[in-house]
């Protein structure tokens, strides 16, 4: 059973109990009333009665009484009025054929002031002595009593010991105000019956609009929230507790969609980052797996390199010794070919080992401040003879004055050795290689130029790269250990230093290794 | 030279192994070719017409013999012209089906060698190879 339903039965129930006594008690003050009312009616008529025949009985005309009697008796409601002597004989009565009967001194008309059988009168007022009885066939009728009572004037018929001449007795039908009074039962009854159904009705339209209908909200609002759907607002106008609770329900489901949403943008955000370092990891292990296959690339290059260049001495020393040259010429050549070979192999395992300390990193470093024009003239001294060899003329152009940079000496040789040699290596016969240090805009500067074969456009990235070589190169010489500029280029990233070429095939290339400005050492030092 | 056993082109572009092995051939009575490139190579293969043909695999740093070869089996008249394979050590592995040392389509030559070459083994085999024609 619904809330509602308890609500508007109850609530109808104690209307109809409510009005029912207040209809009953309303119905018997009124019924009173009305028998009170004619009541006074009744012992106004058996007044007026007493006083018209009065006249009469002073004129000893007993049939004018009757006649007065009757005439009265004629009248609307009265049932019967009746003169009876103290023995209970009916002396008049609008009823003719009453006259000389008895009255039953054992009815109701008698003891309500009489007791049974004794004949002492009671001194009453008309009034108080009128009442209720019921009458033949049981109906209701109300009785006035009063004496006629003995006065001088009377004497002339009467003993004056004689107190009480007769008594008078009035008999008014209840009838029609028992009529009256059904009727208005009826009517109260109907009205009231109307006055419920409008109350119940009026409180049920209350109910359900006041409190089960918000509820109704509240609980579809609330099963909306379970379902996982947030209502965005609870809409109430109400000012009572059921508002106050749609309000607070509603600032609970507000906060809770916060919650939820803040949980959400919490999920979202989680999974970004995720995302992102799970890509970064792939991005990682791709580097690594990239790094890895590069290596062992490096390695099997190396091997090669090295196996090809041992093969050669081998044979070369093979076809010496088994005589197989022909002439002291061709063998001179063949030993010098061994030789040369053996040098390369020379050079490949020091490049290897240069390699192999830059990996090491900063902490094979040792670093101080270094005087470039020193490096610069050191390193130029010790490739003079490859130089003078092809007959290249080195040049140096020092500016004054530089400052010193935050190297390890050995390094910053390494790196010039190896650029200056591969411009002597790819400069033309009798060219020039020039090298220069300079400052510019507080970086220190590193260039060296020749005036060789130059390297083509689509290589200019990949000459950096170990054992490449342009087609040009290959062509043109081949006794490098195509490590050179891959060495370069590390101690350049390992000092935050850039090397760019420019070049022009045929016409040369310029090498430019730019230190940051932050490679300075202090100037005190 | 009226005793000529035959005329070898030597490709590889390690001048100093090829100047070995030209010499080595020499010395046993071969009239010896020499190209440095598969370029060179191709000029001399029309202009010396060798019996044999010694091919580097690792020319150029890449597999440049191995395409020689193949390009060189294409043509008719040097299709039945042995080819001797130098490759350096285990070089070999990357260019063959597993189980399959030889593959006549695939790569289409005679013998391999392996670096360094022994002179001994090397005039063995290329007397084999010309022997066989």
């Amino acid at each position: 059973m619904s809330i509602g339903t308890k609500l508007i039965t109850v609530s109808t129930a104690v209307i109809v109990l409510v009005m029912g006594i207040g209809g009953a008690i309303a119905l018997s003050v009124r019924e009173r009333a009305i028998v009170k009312l004619m009541g006074a009616e009744a012992v106004r008529h058996a007044q007026t009665i007493k006083k018209s025949l009065r006249h009469h009985m002073l004129a000893n005309k007993p049939e004018d009484a009757q006649w007065i009697v009757e005439t009265i008796g004629r009248q609307k409601d009265i049932d019967e009025i009746r003169l009876f002597n103290k023995t209970g004989k009916v002396m008049l009565s609008s009823k003719r054929e009453n006259i000389g009967t008895k009255v039953d001194a054992r009815s109701e008309g008698c003891t309500r002031c009489h007791k049974p059988g004794l004949q002492s009168p009671p001194d009453l007022p008309p009034v108080e002595a009128s009442g209720m009885i019921a009458g033949e066939g049981g109906k209701q009728l109300i009785a006035v009593m009063d004496t006629i009572e003995n006065e001088p004037a009377c004497h002339a018929c009467h003993p004056a010991r004689k107190k009480i001449l007769g008594n008078l007795q009035v008999l008014f039908s209840f009838d029609r105000a028992s009529r009256q009074l059904a009727a208005g039962r009826r009517e109260l009854l109907f009205s009231m019956l109307l006055l419920i159904a409008l109350i119940a009705a009026a409180q049920a339209v209350f109910t359900y609009a006041q409190v089960i209908l918000p509820i109704k909200r509240l609980t579809r609002d609330t099963e909306r929230i379970a379902a996982g759907e947030l209502p965005l607002e609870v809409t109430t106008t109400q000012s009572d507790e059921l508002g106050d609770l749609a309000r607070r329900f509603s600032l609970m489901a507000k906060s809770l969609r916060e919650a939820r949403e803040r949980d959400r943008d919490f999920a979202e955000e989680l999974s970004r980052k995720v995302t992102l370092a799970t890509a970064d990891l792939d991005a990682a292990n791709k580097r690594l797996i990239e790094a890895d296959r590069a290596r062992s690339r490096f390695v099997r290059e190396v091997s090669h390199q090295l196996r090809s260049q041992l093969a050669s001495v081998k044979n070369c020393l093979a076809v010496v010794r088994e005589g197989h040259a022909a002439t002291p010429e061709k063998r001179d050549d063949m030993i010098a070919r061994a030789e040369r070979k053996a040098r390369l192999l020379g050079e490949l395992v020091r490049d290897l080992l240069d390699l192999a300390h830059i990996e090491e990193g900063p902490a094979a470093r040792h670093q101080e401040a270094v005087r470039l024009d020193a490096v610069v003239e050191r390193s130029v001294e010790s490739l003079r003879w490859k130089a003078e060899e092809k007959g290249v003329r080195l040049e140096t152009r020092l500016d004054p004055g530089l400052p010193a940079v935050e190297a390890d000496p050995r390094e910053l040789g390494i790196m010039l050795d190896n650029l200056v040699d591969n411009a002597i290596k790819y400069s033309r016969q009798d060219g020039v290689v020039s090298v220069r240090a300079s400052e510019e805009r507080g970086s220190l500067v590193l260039s060296v130029q020749d005036d060789g074969i130059g390297v083509p456009g689509e290589d200019k990235d990949r000459i950096f790269e170990e054992f490449y070589r342009t087609s040009s190169a290959s062509a043109h010489e081949k006794e490098g250990t195509g490590l050179g500029l891959c060495i370069v280029k590390r101690l350049a990233e390992a000092y935050g230093a850039s090397v760019e070429v420019r070049s022009e095939p045929d016409k040369g290339s310029v090498f430019t290794v730019r230190f940051p400005a932050k490679n300075r050492p202090p100037p005190s030092v | 030279m009226s005793d000529v056993k035959g005329k070898v082109l030597i490709i590889d572009d390690d001048d100093d192994i090829a100047e070995s092995m030209q010499l080595t051939l020499e010395a046993h009575g071969y009239e010896v070719a020499r190209a440095a490139d598969s370029k060179e190579g191709f000029v001399k293969l029309d202009g010396e017409d060798p019996d044999l043909v010694i091919l580097d695999m690792m020319m150029e740093g890449k597999g440049a013999g191995f395409l020689f070869s193949r390009k060189m089996r294409k043509e008719a008249k040097y299709a039945r012209v042995p080819i001797l394979m130098i490759t350096g050590m285990r070089e070999q592995t990357g260019f063959f089906f597993p189980g399959k040392t030889k593959d006549p389509v695939f790569l289409p030559v005679d013998e391999f060698m392996e670096k360094p070459v022994e002179s001994k083994a090397l005039v063995k085999k290329v007397a084999e190879l010309l022997g066989r024609r």
